[in-house]
């Protein structure tokens, strides 16, 4: 089994810089800059653009761009005596003038993706692994709750749907799971918002707490009433996906040899049902759990922006719109990572869950 | 004492109870945010509402500004001011200020502010090492001494009425805190941690806690040297303007918008307007000092080109085959019924411009006759500028005659009209135009994309008519950089439209050197440029928007004045 994973693991570092080249190139290839959206105002002269542009290296070649963030520019160029000033440089790709003003560039300070520096954040002006850090646990926080929540409902839904199909519960289950897969969530949270936030005025618009004037958020339990509406929203979809494979293999699972003999053996419809048929019905669900994954930090973007949740989805979109690059990237890099872990975790759960599964 | 004594006590006594229950204070005001959260809280790198509306707050300015004109002011209103000049003067030949500052002004861990932090402050911008995008100043500035706490000399390259001006964009840093952090290295400003939590500060209030896309936070300043009322401000962050205002009417915060941006959309002034009357909430209404218009495309888009070349020689741009014509223009100018614009873009909340700038701004010409809609006036002209109806068909485009200037004969008066997509004011005044010039047989490819793209478009002079809007423009009138070849420099100059005209050079230089800076003499020139400009119609003037603050009954004492929603700050109660 290690020796799989690691052959897994390997097999995902082209994966990975691919991952990295094309989402880079995309960015790129955007036109207009965040010098341009931050700073166009006819009292910001075009030298101070310019002069900011130079600051942010944002008029580099791309191979250059694309290095700097994958493996940093201490090494492009360098400071070896020690005062300060670059004296060394990695020739081929850079000069230490590059722009053949007399004076040396400063010698470079980041380490690169690959070393566990991001960067700084164009617009935030701090460091990218601070606002992720900052972000991870409200995105966290939504995600596990959506996933516990589908999980909660929609493994009984599916199976209660199983052992009652063509029946009223199955019929309306069926149509419910379409409904909530094909609604777009952002649209459902925000009629759900006009409804219960507006109309009803009984959960608030939005935001994940109020913050004191310290900063301070009340405790979890004392803000859950932020909570249910947008884990509804995006729990829907998952529910609806959970409940239609769950539904699918408990009927497969219900017409095995094994459940007509505990039947046979006069075993009451709950303990055949639950104990017996729907141990061996969570297969596939368990390797959805890679997928979900996925889904989570795709899903998060629309949601949180939706509900004005402070996660890594509404970064995302926010930094997307302000073309701030460096944040863009990570949360790119962040959520391939994950995606990648994710299938790998779905595939060995499905050897460790179904002993007829063997690695080869 | 008798009966009547203690009664008229007890009434005495009661009345004293009432009164000091009405005169209440405190409480925390909480406003709503759309821009995300702030970008920085150093004075010297802000440069978006969101970040301003806190260093407004926070840190001490030059000098105040006067909120009814908008222009400087000696010494204070002595409530909500931050400005530390009580005095200045200016040298006969205009090149030297001197500032007299008030000196019972304390940074909030006790150090007095003093003329060496303006000076620090303002050397650190001039190091050109930080990412300030608050470099106008250096147009004019030379140098700055403080010559002691109190006494600051600001010496000037050239005799520029703007240096006033420029002195005072952008807040003054604690010199005796930040210097020993950045060991001499101005670059090292901009990593500070101090700007995402500026600790030593010199306002109303001190900074409380950045909570990452929640909200920000400040807190009343103790030590300051007023009383301040307000326990905080809080700025909550919302998704959108939509939120904002229901959570506005549901009560869950105190205002509309930052402190910095009125944000009740022209669709619905007229409710906010109604609810008003019925006493659900305040408002207060001012026309906005921006302005929405369309760019002209004047030179040869096929070869863009700036307007001087390395000698400060005019350069030959060639014309814009349709706008070069400033028939062309005039007769477009006559060609659309703004109050269509206005109602179909702005709900009928706006107010059409004759010329650069809004009523908002001192130099603004209110005597000026705005263009009027006149088709048949704006097809006769167009006549004259050889581009005629050569089939009878208004349904089709008019095509140029051998007497176009710059058109090639035959070709179909058809321009790209482009905006930024999301913007839905501007959209809807496109798609009005569109209507109105095919109506007269122009055809306008209308097309809205991106910001970004847009301003590649705009910069690079890559266009034939381009809708934006100009906002925050209430600083001065001179707008040098927008109308004179000094700022027509592609791929970054405001003159994009390639707009020249030697008078309107010669006055706006004039208007900056003026001796003294007088301004109403000042405002002569720029009345006569405001005509030039009217007349030649390098931009297509459309209209100014009315912006509006909304305000919750529990905020008391509220003393709001255009472009400034909080001009007492340090009075205002707010109830629970």
């Amino acid at each position: 089994m290690i020796k799989y994973i690691f052959r897994r693991l390997i097999q995902s570092i082209p994966t990975f810089f691919g991952i990295t080249l094309l989402s880079y190139l995309l960015l790129w290839l955007a036109p207009g800059s965040v010098v341009e959206r931050l700073y166009l105002a006819p009292n910001i002269k075009a030298e101070t653009r310019a002069r900011l542009a130079a600051q942010l290296g944002i008029n580099d070649p791309f191979h250059i761009q694309y290095l700097r963030w994958l493996a940093g520019d201490d090494w492009l160029r360098w400071d070896s005596d020690g005062d300060g000033i670059a004296d060394q440089s990695f020739t081929l790709l850079a000069k230490l003038d590059e722009d053949g003003d007399g004076v040396p560039e400063p010698p470079g300070d980041n380490y690169g993706i690959l070393r566990g520096d991001f960067g700084r954040s164009f617009v935030k002006k701090q460091p990218v692994m601070d606002v992720f850090l900052a972000n991870l646990p409200a995105t966290l926080e939504l995600g596990v709750a959506a996933v516990l929540t589908s999980l909660v409902i929609g493994i009984p839904v599916g199976v209660l749907s199983a052992v009652t199909r063509g029946r009223a519960f199955d019929n309306v289950s069926r149509v419910m799971a379409v409904i909530f897969d094909a609604i777009p969530n952002f649209w459902l949270g925000y009629i759900l918002l006009y409804v219960f936030g507006v109309l009803l005025d009984i959960v608030p618009l939005g935001g994940r707490c109020v913050p004191n004037l310290y900063g301070v958020c009340p405790p979890f339990f004392e803000r859950l009433i932020y909570l249910p509406l947008p884990t509804f929203v995006f729990a829907a979809g998952f529910v609806a996906l959970f409940s239609r494979y769950v539904r699918t293999s408990t009927l497969e699972v219900l017409n095995q040899d094994y459940i007509r003999t505990a039947r046979a053996k006069g075993l009451s419809p709950q303990v055949v049902n639950f104990r017996h048929a729907m141990r061996n019905a969570m297969i596939p669900v368990a390797t959805l759990l890679g997928p979900i994954i996925t889904n989570v930090w795709a899903g998060a973007i629309i949601i949180e922006s939706v509900f004005a949740w402070p996660g890594l989805g509404r970064i995302a979109y926010t930094s997307a719109i302000q073309q701030d690059y460096p944040v863009v990237m990570g949360i790119v890099i962040f959520a391939s990572i994950g995606t990648i872990l994710g299938f790998l975790l779905s595939d060995i759960l499905y050897v460790l869950i179904d002993p007829r599964i063997r690695i080869h | 004492m008798n009966k009547t004594c203690r009664v008229l006590l007890l009434v005495v006594v009661l009345g004293l109870f009432v009164v000091s229950a009405s005169a209440q204070t405190g409480g925390i005001l909480i406003g709503t945010n759309f821009g995300g959260d702030p970008t920085t809280i150093n004075p010297l790198l802000t440069n978006n509402t969101v970040d301003l509306s806190l260093t407004e707050f926070l840190f001490p300015n030059i000098y105040n500004i006067d909120p009814v004109t908008r222009a400087p002011m000696k010494g204070g209103r002595n409530d909500q001011d931050n400005g530390l000049a009580l005095d200045w003067s200016l040298s006969d030949d205009g090149l030297v200020y001197t500032f007299t500052l008030r000196d019972d002004v304390t940074w909030n861990d006790g150090t007095p502010v003093s003329a060496h932090d303006y000076k620090f402050t303002f050397d650190a911008l001039a190091s050109g090492e930080t990412s300030s995008p608050r470099g106008s100043v250096l147009q004019s500035v030379e140098s700055v001494e403080a010559v002691d706490d109190t006494t600051l000399v600001v010496n000037l390259k050239l005799a520029s009425c703007r240096a006033l001006d420029e002195l005072n964009d952008f807040g003054i840093l604690p010199k005796h805190h930040i210097e020993p952090l950045i060991a001499g290295d101005f670059a090292e400003i901009d990593n500070l941690e101090y700007n995402k939590n500026p600790s030593v500060t010199s306002g109303v209030f001190n900074f409380g806690a950045l909570v990452a896309d929640e909200q920000t936070s400040m807190i009343r300043n103790e030590n300051h040297w007023m009383e301040v009322s307000p326990e905080g401000y809080i700025l909550r962050n919302v998704p959108d303007q939509l939120v904002g205002i229901e959570q506005f009417l549901a009560g869950e915060v105190n205002s509309v918008g930052t402190a910095g941006s009125a944000s009740v959309p022209a669709v619905r002034m007229q409710e906010f307007r109604d609810r008003a009357e019925a006493g659900e909430f305040q408002v207060y209404e001012y026309v906005d000092d921006g302005l929405t218009f369309v760019g002209f495309n004047l030179a040869d888009r096929t070869n863009p080109l700036n307007g001087l070349d390395e000698d400060g020689n005019p350069v030959d741009q060639g014309n814009h085959h349709f706008f070069g014509d400033i028939r062309v223009r005039q007769a477009l100018a006559q060609a659309v019924n703004y109050a269509d614009i206005i109602e179909g873009a702005a709900e009928g909340e706006g107010i059409q411009v004759n010329s650069f700038g809004t009523p908002a701004l001192w130099g603004y010409d209110d005597s000026i006759e705005p263009w009027e809609y006149n088709p048949d006036a704006a097809l006769a002209m167009l006549a004259e500028a050889g581009f005629v109806d050569h089939d009878d068909d208004p349904g089709t485009p008019l095509v140029a005659t051998e007497d176009a200037l710059y058109a090639e004969a035959g070709t179909e008066f058809a321009f790209e009209l482009l905006t930024n997509s999301g913007n839905l004011v501007r959209e809807a005044a496109g798609t009005v135009i569109q209507d109105q010039l095919g109506q007269i047989g122009i055809a306008v490819d209308f097309q809205t994309i991106e910001f970004g793209p847009l301003v590649t478009f705009l910069l690079g002079q890559d266009f034939d008519a381009i809708m934006i809007g100009f906002t925050n423009l209430a600083q001065d009138t001179d707008a040098r950089n927008v109308f004179t070849p000094v700022g027509d420099t592609v791929g970054g100059g405001f003159n994009f439209v390639s707009y020249r005209n030697d008078r309107v050079t010669e006055l706006y230089d004039q208007a900056l050197s003026l001796p003294g800076c007088d301004l109403s003499e000042r405002q002569a020139l720029y009345h006569e440029i405001s005509q030039i400009l009217h007349n030649e119609v390098p931009w297509w003037w459309l209209f100014a928007p009315f912006s509006m603050y909304a305000e919750s009954n529990a905020v008391q004492n509220w003393m709001p004045y255009a472009e400034t929603r909080y001009a007492n700050m340090a009075n205002l109660a707010i109830s629970p």
